[in-house]
């Protein structure tokens, strides 16, 4: 069972179309499913085709991958955007980057005061409800979340 | 049409916010301010090139304008593209048509009319991105608005570099200091450093003092073959354009700025020109990080020293590379790409009153589009100093 968001207003919720149906179809089911080329490079949600050089790519895979990555940067958003918005205070958003080499913007599972993250942190994806969909947030431990 | 194309009208409408006006109609006020600007009426008008705006689902022309205004037949008509370098790169692609023979007065133009009443320019713009694809789910990790993702390019740029919140403060004081001298410019009183930290965050490491200041507004430059204009007729010496969009996955880098030095570097060069040659650097500045970047990838400062380099006083007036010069798009106003090309305008025809740069006859403008993944530069010139 996925917990509904203590962060976001279900307006805030992603369009299920593509290029977002085989990813949100994982978050779903509790898990991280993203798109790599033929010869197992990263790809974004959206790209057809890989960048790296001299890669043969062959058909683009969608795969479940680890659910742990490390935060390679973070900020704080202040500014509460009322319509999309339903906490009361900053929140943090993380750059995470995969074990698999994606990257995600996301932000936590639960409410936190400690709002700071350090770059190089290892975290783990959890998963919030928003709207009709599931959102990957970093897993907060009991400690982490103040309570 | 044997004479060479220059810029010899500009007309910039910045709307008041209790102005209804829609952007078509502030789009024919700046054109028929380019027009009286060059000596010219809008039925002589053979050309034009218009700057998308992407900003916005609503209100935002589109080539209709070729009838709604009072245009005659027109033989080159174009609305292009390149995100927020599109005004820039429209000047050179003008310069070529002229040149070409293709026509004799062509019209750059760009209107925005995003800003309401009682709506916030945050909330606009964090509205704008949608639910769809990857915006969509940044969006549902809170990324809201263009803010956030520029707050991470400074969060990365800190790490990489040992920056820090300091050295926005050094960009948003240097560039208030010019504003004092811009009538047009949005903020214009002195900014001290306790007025900058009392500044709210709005994502953190950026704060409100750190964003640009979005206006309604329309602007209006007209490249032509003739030399019927009052002010300094002025040329497009180089044009270079750079893209790569950034992709989130490793290994790019997810924060620096690719092709923004070629860019600029090649532009120089089709000038014939080194970077000590200008007079003038107007970048754009949807926020303060970028100048900071960009004065670093153009060498201007060693990485992580930009903020040095500002404190310094070498943007500012007397310095070695006087930036911003109307307080850019932070102390001035924002509308897109038109910032930074119409403060190079304004110091090349010597009418920067209490700012003006003496004797400036040469101009570099660094423009950028994404989220610093598209870069461009133009220099321009006088054409008495070519
Ligand atoms: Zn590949």
């Amino acid at each position: 069972m996925i917990a509904a968001d203590w962060l976001l207003l279900d307006s805030a919720a992603p369009s299920a179309e593509e290029p977002l149906t085989k990813f949100l179809a994982g978050t779903a089911d509790g898990e991280l499913v993203l798109p790599f080329c033929g010869s197992g490079h990263p790809l974004d949600l959206d790209q057809l085709e890989c960048e790296r050089e001299g890669c043969p790519g062959g058909p683009r895979q969608w795969r479940e991958v680890s659910r742990t990555g490390t935060v390679i940067a973070s900020i704080v958003m202040h500014r509460l955007e009322k319509s999309f918005i339903a906490a009361t205070a900053p929140y943090p958003v993380l750059e995470v980057e995969l074990d698999s080499g994606h990257r995600l913007y996301v932000s936590t599972d639960r409410h936190t005061r400690s709002v700071v993250f350090p770059a190089g942190e290892i975290v783990d994806i959890a998963f919030v409800r928003v709207g009709e969909t599931s959102i990957p947030r970093i897993a907060l431990t009991e400690k982490r979340s103040g309570k | 049409m044997t004479a060479r194309a220059a810029i010899t009208g500009v007309g910039l409408v910045i709307a008041e916010p209790t102005d209804t006006s829609s952007a078509t109609e502030l789009a024919l006020r700046a054109i028929h301010a380019a027009c009286d600007d060059a000596g010219i009426s809008i039925a002589d008008i053979d050309g034009l090139l218009l700057n998308h705006n992407e900003l916005i689902a609503e209100d935002k022309v589109t080539l209709d304008i070729a009838r709604q205004g009072g245009f005659g037949e027109l033989s080159v008509l174009y609305e292009l593209n390149s995100k927020g370098t599109t005004f820039s790169l429209l000047l050179a692609q003008a310069q070529q048509a002229v040149d070409a023979g293709a026509a004799s007065s062509v019209v750059v133009l760009f209107a925005d009319a995003a800003q309401r009443q009682g709506v916030g320019s945050g909330a606009a713009f964090a509205a704008m991105g949608g639910a769809g694809g990857q915006r969509g789910l940044e969006r549902a990790g809170g990324m809201l608005g263009a803010v956030a993702a520029y707050a991470f390019l400074a969060a990365h740029y800190f790490q990489a570099t040992g920056a820090s919140g300091r050295d926005l403060m050094a960009i948003a004081i240097a560039q208030r200091d010019w504003a004092a001298g811009n009538p047009l410019a949005r903020a214009r009183a002195v900014l001290a450093e306790a007025d900058y930290l009392a500044s709210p965050f709005v994502a953190e490491p950026l704060r409100r003092l750190d964003c640009a200041r979005p206006v309604n507004g329309a602007a209006a430059v007209l490249v032509t073959s003739g030399r019927q204009g009052s002010s300094a007729a002025l040329r497009v010496a180089g044009a270079a354009q750079r893209s790569a969009e950034r992709r989130r996955h490793a290994p790019v880098s997810p924060w620096e700025p690719i092709g923004a030095a070629d860019a600029f570097s090649a532009a120089l060069a089709q000038a014939g020109i080194g970077s000590s040659h200008l007079h003038t650097l107007q970048i754009y500045d949807p926020f303060t990080v970028v100048p900071l970047i960009l004065l670093e990838a153009f060498g201007f400062a060693e990485p992580g020293r930009a903020g040095e380099f500002v404190r310094d006083g070498q943007v500012g007036a007397g310095g070695s590379m006087p930036t911003n010069t109307g307080g850019g798009q932070i102390s001035g106003y924002y509308l897109q790409g038109v910032t930074p090309v119409f403060e190079a305008v304004t110091q090349l025809r010597g009418l920067g009153g209490d700012r003006q740069i003496p004797d400036a006859s040469i101009a570099a403008v660094a423009a950028i589009g994404g989220r610093l993944e598209h870069h461009s530069t133009i220099v321009l010139e006088r054409e008495d100093a070519a």
